[in-house]
């Protein structure tokens, strides 16, 4: 029997829908298609709804300027709005609520990190959050926005993200793929062909009959995965939630730079601003409420009109054991579902997509790249996993059932060992493949309530009243450096707004 | 206020003077208190000459000068590590401090090299970089600031004489209030359970007890390994050697900015120039040759005359199963071996240093500290194992060790790097440790380890352009390296030894 498994790769067809679909066309036009690849997208009809937001976290930034969308077009185009954190309420009962900003906090003393100096002086009497040494945080908190510029070079680049409209983020992303020349049909639906072996798929017929014939399949049909198969691996023990509910709010007077996540009394409720609404997603159990019920509670707890329709449905998180299987390579919720708690989803499809590129096939002997992609992407999925958990887990609502039940919840190896060794010292392992970095780790350590009782007892080498000099000096810059930004309001004004009337 | 925990330190060389120079100046008298014991009857092992440029970072960070202690060691530059005969006989390669070319559109260097010897137009790897080729014209300068010049592309390490640093280290150590005792270890006192060390028991000074206490002393692991029973995992079936024969000579060649680790028919030899002599050793399996015959070997491919009686060294390629392991921590040889052909020995002892003082038990003894410290020691040691296994099992040469190391079964971890590299030029990124791509390049390169294809990406630039690029790439590093200094001379005015000194005036 003659092989072909040495036949280059000639043409990859990506099938789906949303999002998942024109990034990937966008991303692998631009790195391969000048290399002779054809590329073919199928796409199916759209499952987004009026009211549907995603929100990103700031490489998205980077990925748009390299598939060349301008991002103040983009904002324009989809309502957008900046973010520069996530702010998190009700999470620990009657305390305030706390950020997750994206950027560093306070500057080194000496040769240890900020955090160690900050633990000693809490434990000194200092009465100050850590999310106060962030410029992001407090630019957030102030309703300000900035970019980085040169002066700000002692507290590292802040960083920022957006969250944008679905659908028109999806017809952006089409139109610049178009531009670029992708070929594209759309279909209702289509069936699958594999070949003797039943493994490789060799085509899709589409609705129409059409055969569409490809070496390498993206399946991003969504969480059925209708290519790739195989199993998912359950995280449902992990979260307290199986459903999910999604509706539009009225925006509020001067949308924030940020999403806010507020614990209710048995579920989550992310709101995410945009310029002319608020996106909600709301996660529970469907034991503790009904649909009507987790609909009302959104509304009292975002205290905004309601505006549009709102959808529920299940929730299903999970990965898919093998996102890159045979010549099938899922991206999007074809390989992972992920709480939406953060806006980790986006990202996830993000970093799939960069490790494709960097691992696409040579020939139809892949199994190699196979095992290389999937062990990357399970680090990478189970990296932003762990994140979003640890939000569940450290919660501080005593006496509320749900809140209770996510305190007892067992968690995973990786992310006990992060908890265990802030609390002894106040320093987070870091593994292979995570998106978030230590600082991030600090931020919602910090801020669920954490305090080692133990610091690097190097920073006692610095004097008390230097270190409180030093940490004046940052409140200081930070506060000056606030007052002088310009609001978010404005800034979307100037280069981000669109015309929703 | 509560007294600072007592460090007692069980051996001094190396290993046990960078512990006690390191914790005495960054952690200071109020954090603890350091007690080092050796014993002056016993000697220190010392064949860790070569060096890592991370050693860079490890002396500013305790406030050691370069230039000082550079002549105090006799030291000489390193811009990276040759290996003769390999692959095969008459093969040279060098693992450089430096990186190959730069990314290009995006596609990682590597790529377009492999497309570029594919259509016949990329030279050798080693002319793409910088390190290599300053190394090659026995060059040396510091390396630029700006990042942007391919002068910047590159670090640098020493060579130097081990127990004249561990002088150095003894010397700022006991400026920083290390006590130091010339004493034998008699025994090892545990507690009930035999998990924890309570005092050594020395001939002359008595009972010293401690709360922590670090294993340096070497080999015999007195206290991690006899009096704890530490566990240790074996892995000299992928590591055969087990001797070495060490035995400096008279320098026979200009002053060579790296060191050289040439292939022999059971093992492989070390050259290591320093500024007054040059040391060499047969590092051997006695599986495969018999010492005597190792030693005449050794003895007869001299540069220059011997300067003293070759010694004999044995050891066991392993590590300690948990570096920390109750209140004792092992650190260098009595922590683990892995012979010096990539010059990792300071190194590692340096890793277990700043993980400890990161991790340092100020609160006592705390089972979450051990556990990370262990997982980031263990992953140090075991990337650097893969890392040297790669050097044997790719290698086209004869004898009866090369074909053992070529027919082993590898780690799988080993395996699967070879065979992405193999297949498209492939190298996994990690968060941190040894090695980074560009050591794996070299030496999977180096080795014959040649990609059959590269990244689709490297398609886009299209032929002409990468022909232009690479070839201004080259000539940009061969005209710069053209206008560096000689190595000896620089050692000369830099930092000249007063041996040196007196044989230049």
């Amino acid at each position: 029997m003659t092989s072909d498994v040495n036949k280059p790769i000639e043409k990859v067809v990506i099938v789906g829908r949303d999002i998942a679909v024109w990034l990937s066309a966008n991303v692998l036009t631009r790195a391969l298609a000048h290399t002779g690849l054809a590329i073919e997208v199928i796409e199916l009809p759209s499952y987004l709804r009026p009211h549907d937001v995603v929100g990103g976290l700031p490489p998205l930034g980077g990925l748009h300027h390299l598939i060349g969308l301008d991002e103040h077009e983009l904002l324009k185009a989809v309502s957008g709005a900046y973010s520069l954190g996530q702010r998190f309420v009700n999470f620990a009962g009657p305390r305030p609520p706390f950020f997750h900003a994206y950027g560093s906090h306070g500057a080194p003393i000496g040769k240890t990190p900020f955090s160690q100096h900050y633990i000693r002086a809490r434990h000194g009497g200092l009465n100050v959050a850590f999310e106060d040494f962030s410029l992001a945080a407090s630019a957030a908190k102030y309703g300000r926005f900035f970019t980085s510029d040169a002066t700000l070079s002692a507290f590292h680049p802040s960083q920022y993200a957006y969250h944008l409209k679905a659908a028109p983020y999806v017809r952006s992303l089409k139109a610049n793929a178009l531009k670029q020349g992708v070929k594209f049909t759309q279909a209702r639906d289509f069936a699958v062909r594999r070949d003797h072996e039943g493994g490789r798929v060799v085509g899709l017929t589409l609705s129409d009959n059409r055969y569409v014939e490809g070496d390498v399949f993206i399946d991003a049909t969504g969480e059925e995965g209708r290519l790739i198969g195989g199993g998912m691996e359950s995280w449902a023990g992990w979260f307290p939630d199986n459903r999910v509910l999604t509706a539009a709010a009225e925006t509020s007077a001067s949308p924030p730079a940020y999403s806010q996540v507020v614990a209710l009394q048995g579920s989550v409720l992310h709101m995410l601003p945009l310029q002319d609404m608020t996106g909600l997603i709301h996660a529970y159990h469907d034991e503790d409420m009904s649909d009507q019920q987790a609909l009302e509670f959104a509304a009292v707890a975002a205290n905004l009109p309601l505006k549009g329709q709102a959808t529920a449905g299940a929730l299903k998180v999970g990965r898919r054991r093998k996102a890159w299987d045979g010549n099938v390579i899922a991206l999007g919720e074809a390989a992972c579902v992920f709480n939406p708690i953060s806006n980790v989803a986006l990202h996830a499809l993000h970093l799939g997509l960069v490790h494709l590129v960097s691992l696409f096939p040579l020939d139809k002997a892949c199994e190699s790249e196979a095992q290389e992609y999937n062990r990357l992407m399970q680090e990478a999925y189970e990296g932003l996993r762990d994140f979003q958990i640890c939000h569940f887990k450290l919660n501080r609502n005593l006496d509320q059932t749900y809140w209770d039940g996510a305190r007892a919840m067992p968690i995973p190896e990786r992310l006990q060992q992060k908890i265990d060794l802030f609390s002894a010292c106040g320093r987070v392992p870091m593994f292979d493949g995570e998106s978030f970095e230590e600082e991030d780790w600090l931020a919602i350590f910090f801020g669920h309530g954490l305090l080692p009782q133990v610091w690097d007892r190097v920073v006692e080498r610095t004097s008390q009243d230097e270190v409180i000099t030093q940490f004046r000096q940052m409140l200081a810059f930070i506060r000056e450096k606030v007052e002088g930004m310009a609001s978010h309001e404005a800034f979307i004004e100037i280069y981000a707004a669109g015309n929703f009337a | 206020m509560k007294t600072p925990p007592h460090v007692v330190i069980a051996g001094g060389g190396t290993a046990g003077w960078m512990c006690a120079a390191a914790l005495s100046s960054v952690l200071g008298p109020d954090l603890c208190r350091v007690t080092l014991i050796e014993s002056s009857g016993i000697g220190t092992v010392g064949v860790g000459e070569a060096t890592l440029p991370h050693i860079k970072e490890f002396n500013s960070y305790i406030g050691i000068d370069e230039a000082e202690f550079m002549k105090r060691t006799n030291a000489t530059f390193k811009l990276g590590i040759e290996f003769v005969d390999w692959n095969k006989p008459g093969d040279s390669y060098i693992h450089p401090f430096g990186t190959f070319g730069q990314a290009f559109a995006g596609t990682q260097f590597i790529h377009h090299w492999i497309k570029g010897r594919k259509g016949g137009y990329a030279a050798p790897l080693e002319a793409y970089s910088y390190a290599i080729m300053a190394a090659r014209a026995r060059r040396f300068e510091f390396p630029d600031d700006d990042p942007d010049s391919v002068r910047s592309t590159y670090a640098y390490a020493y060579h130097f004489d081990a127990s004249q640093y561990a002088a150095v280290l003894r010397a700022h150590a006991e400026a920083h209030g290390v006590r130091r005792l010339d004493d034998k270890i008699l025994d090892v006192q545990t507690d009930a359970n035999g998990g924890r060390i309570e005092s050594l028991q020395l001939e002359k000074n008595g009972v010293v007890k401690g709360d922590l206490f670090l294993d340096c002393s070497g080999f015999r692991s007195l206290l991690a390994g006899q009096a704890l029973h530490g566990g240790w995992e074996d892995w000299s079936s992928w590591l055969p050697c087990n001797h070495a024969w060490a035995v400096p000579c008279e320098s026979g060649e200009p002053l060579t900015a790296y060191t050289r680790a040439t292939a022999r028919e059971a093992g492989w030899q070390w050259r290591i120039q320093l500024q007054h002599r040059v040391g060499n050793g047969y590092v051997f399996s006695d599986a495969f040759i018999d010492p005597q015959t190792a030693l005449d070997h050794l003895l007869r491919r001299l540069e220059g005359k011997p300067m003293a009686e070759p010694k004999l060294l044995t050891f066991k390629t392993g590590r300690r199963s948990r570096a920390w392991n109750g209140n004792c921590i092992s650190v260098g040889l009595a922590s683990g071996f892995l012979e010096p052909l990539e010059s990792t020995s300071i190194y590692l002892i340096q890793v277990a240093i700043n993980h400890l003082i990161q991790l340092f038990p100020h609160a006592g003894m705390d089972a979450r500290l051990s556990a990370e410290f262990n997982r980031r020691v263990d992953l140090e040691y075991d990337r650097v194992r893969d890392f040297l296994i790669l050097h044997y099992h790719a290698n086209a040469r004869e004898g009866e060790l090369w074909a053992y190391a070529r027919n082993m079964q590898t780690p799988d971890s080993l395996k699967e790097i070879m065979e992405r590299f193999r297949r498209r030029g492939y190298v996994r990124k990690y968060r941190e440790g040894l090695f980074a791509d560009p050591s794996w390049l070299a030496i999977l390169v180096g080795q014959g380890v040649m990609p059959e294809g590269y990244d689709r990406t490297a398609d886009n630039p299209g032929e002409d352009r990468m022909r232009a690029w690479l070839s201004d790439l080259e000539r940009r590093i061969a005209v710069n390296v053209e206008a560096m200094p000689d190595h000896a001379d620089f050692v000369r005015d830099y930092c000249a030894s007063p041996i040196l000194a007196e044989a230049t005036s």
